[in-house]
């Protein structure tokens, strides 16, 4: 019975860890190649990177038995690698908010809500879902 | 990962933030220094010279005699700049210079320098469209190799350039008037605004065609042409001329409207309308309809009365009327018939042109249909869930709600405008004390470190500030909190136009200062001058001016 729902539970997560790591990919394709109006090497590498390593995660979540193998620790990967990105990417943003309101004086209270929101629209993609995912993958490694 | 290691990761992730967030803004405000101090020699608004001591009368003296105009600044700070993008995001346009080093050599460069060579707001956005943010550096670089008489390759692999804070030493500048004077005193308002209406005179030729846009450094004109700016601007010369009864500036309004008759006025199927390039301009038979209904009190103007192009012109607006109040914006000629289309701003102007032109006509006709239109800006046109947050530009539509009310008061109308203001104010935020802004911000609406504020939405915003008060204060006199929050984000919009009037401004970067005197610029660091700054600027400083004599503090 525990076996089973072992196997149920890792069955339900694989197929919603899956498809949470596409439709991540596809959001920073689109937030950072179709959103950001200008390329910048230093934000779209990264980007690249990470998109492939989410979307190749969750084809291989979604692909069961056939990519066992290799599909967790290519998770364990891009989540670590969505979480350091998610972290630095706010710490980056939190820093940029201090140094303009160094050059310019104190923000306008939109600018600083608008920060605030570009954060808030990372948290659940870049350090919600990799950290969750890696709480699961250990808990279903086990 | 355990979760015990990933809340360890987190909170020291916290700390680690905390600890750069603290170390940037504290990078950002660089390093603080007493000079040196910089004197610039400029010479017909171009850059002549530069000498720099430890005082302001040292650096003067190492200029040597010179008969150019001096403007001494001080170095208060420097930092370095960070790198990639955000470097052109490190400067406070109009206090922040740029100090540039190549081995032996280094040379400064003062807001003055940056501002006149178009480095601000030139980075990213669309600059020729007034909507570029940041600072150009590779345009800086540029300046900086010519000055330093260096290859462009050769700084650029070479040189550092940090940002320089500077502080203008006070006898070198004129001093604008206070925030308090401005908006407590109506003369000065009025005062103001009649500067921005003799400038207006003074760039519009012997036939009435005004210089369209003019660049305040080196008094160049930059070209095109616009029928319902023209207009505009002979509405408020005309306003002007009222207020004030100065005969020049009635004369002035009354050769725009001669010019506007000559140039743009035609036929739209049998009925009269303002052709631009040939084509129907709905909006420009509007402000054309506006312009000469101001002009008809003076009735000075040759040829047809201005009343008559008046009742001609509100005729070709009412046959673009649909039944719901909105209008057809444009009109086919070949066709002979309204093209139902619509563009922003015009069915606001056409319904105050029309309310106008039923001063003039007492054509039940044309109030019924100003009053479709007004009922139909502020119940339908700008309907959907949100539209309480996501406002459109409505300063017509006010000024319209504000215009109509004695005939045809409408209620909706008030509270619409009074939510618009509420939104306003927000986007204007909380009043900002001095020196709490590195930037001359304070006022504008929608303040971001990214983008100068226009002055022109700045001024239009205060013109349906005072339309929109005018009315609170006759229909609910009892509603002395949303009075007085209007009052004082007019005040504040007001201030910030006024302080950024080119009266004279920096006018040692200006070729010829006194062709530029009274205009009001784009904005803080775009100084180039289109008829419209004045008008809506001048417009809104007489509006609050009259509202002030009637309503003093």
């Amino acid at each position: 019975m525990a076996s089973s729902e072992a196997v149920t539970d890792r069955s339900v997560g694989s197929l919603a860890f899956g498809v949470a790591n596409l439709a991540s990919a596809a959001l920073l394709v689109l937030g950072v190649f179709r959103g950001l109006p200008a390329r910048y090497l230093l934000v779209d590498v990264p980007a690249a990177v990470l998109a492939l390593l989410l979307a190749a995660a969750g084809v291989g979540l979604l692909g069961g038995v056939r990519f066992a193998r290799w599909a967790r620790p290519l998770s364990r990967i891009a989540s670590f690698a969505a979480l350091a990105l998610g972290l630095s990417t706010i710490a980056a943003l939190a820093a940029s908010v201090a140094f303009l309101s160094g050059v310019q004086g104190a923000l306008g209270s939109g600018g600083a809500v608008l920060f605030v929101l570009v954060i808030a629209l990372l948290v659940p993609y870049l350090v919600a879902l990799p950290a969750a995912q890696l709480l699961w993958l250990r808990r279903a490694s086990k | 990962m355990t979760p015990r290691a990933l809340a360890r990761l987190l909170l020291g992730w916290g700390l680690l933030t905390l600890a750069l967030a603290a170390g940037a803004h504290a990078h950002a405000r660089g390093t603080p220094a007493s000079g040196p101090f910089l004197a610039t020699a400029w010479v017909a608004g171009a850059f002549d010279g530069r000498a720099s001591g430890d005082t302001p009368e040292a650096a003067r003296a190492a200029l040597g005699p010179t008969f150019a105009r001096l403007a001494v600044d001080q170095v208060t700070a420097e930092a370095p700049l960070p790198p990639g993008p955000l470097a052109a995001f490190s400067f406070a346009p109009n206090v922040d210079g740029a100090v540039v080093r190549a081995g032996s050599k280094t040379v400064y460069f003062t807001p003055d320098e940056l501002r006149r060579e178009r480095i601000y707001d030139a980075a990213f956005g669309a600059p020729e469209l007034g909507s570029g943010f940041g600072v150009s550096m590779p345009r800086l670089l540029d300046l900086a190799a010519s000055r330093l008489g260096l290859p462009k390759a050769e700084l650029a692999r070479t040189a550092t350039v940090r940002r320089a804070r500077m502080r203008p030493v006070a006898e070198s500048r004129e001093p604008a008037p206070s925030s308090a004077e401005v908006v407590r005193s109506a003369s000065l308002l009025r005062a103001r605004a009649m500067e921005a209406a003799y400038h207006l005179v003074r760039n519009q030729d012997a036939a009435g065609r005004y210089r369209y846009l003019v660049r305040a450094e080196t008094n160049a004109e930059l070209g095109g042409y616009n029928w319902p700016r023209h207009a505009g601007a002979t509405l408020f010369l005309a306003e002007a001329a009222l207020a004030s009864s100065d005969p020049a500036l009635g004369a002035a309004a009354a050769r725009g409207g001669a010019y506007l008759r000559a140039a743009s006025l035609g036929d739209c199927g049998g009925r009269r309308c303002a052709l631009e390039e040939g084509v129907p301009g709905f909006g420009a038979s509007a402000l054309a309809l506006l312009a000469f209904a101001a002009i008809a009190p003076l009735d000075i103007l040759g040829g047809p009365p201005a009343r008559e192009e008046a009742t001609r012109l509100a005729a070709f607006l009412r046959s673009q009327q649909r039944p719901d109040g909105e209008f057809a914006h444009e009109y086919d000629l070949a066709l002979r018939a309204p093209v139902d289309v619509q563009y922003m701003y015009y069915t606001g102007e056409a319904a105050l042109a029309l309310s106008r032109a039923h001063r003039l006509t007492g054509d039940p006709q044309d109030l019924e249909a100003a009053r479709r239109a007004l009922s139909h800006l502020v119940l339908h046109a700008w309907s959907f869930f949100g539209d309480r947050y996501w406002v459109a530009e409505e300063h017509w539509t006010c000024q319209a709600m504000e215009d109509l009310w004695d005939r045809a008061p409408d209620r909706q109308a008030l509270a619409f405008c009074l939510r618009w203001q509420e939104v306003q104010r927000a986007l204007q935020g909380p009043p900002r004390p001095e020196g709490d802004l590195a930037q001359d911000l304070d006022g504008s609406f929608g303040i971001t470190p990214f983008f100068s504020p226009r002055l022109t939405p700045t001024a239009s915003r205060a013109e349906a500030s005072v339309a929109t008060l005018n009315i609170l204060l006759a229909a609910a006199p009892a509603d002395r909190v949303q009075a007085a929050a209007i009052r004082a984000s007019t005040a504040r919009a007001l201030g910030l136009v006024v302080r950024q009037q080119l009266l004279p401004g920096p006018s040692h970067t200006f070729r010829d200062p006194s062709a530029v005197s009274g205009a009001v610029p784009g904005s803080p660091v775009d100084l180039d001058l289109r008829i419209d700054y004045a008008q809506h600027a001048g417009s809104a400083m007489l509006r609050y001016a009259t509202f002030l004599a009637r309503h003093p503090e």
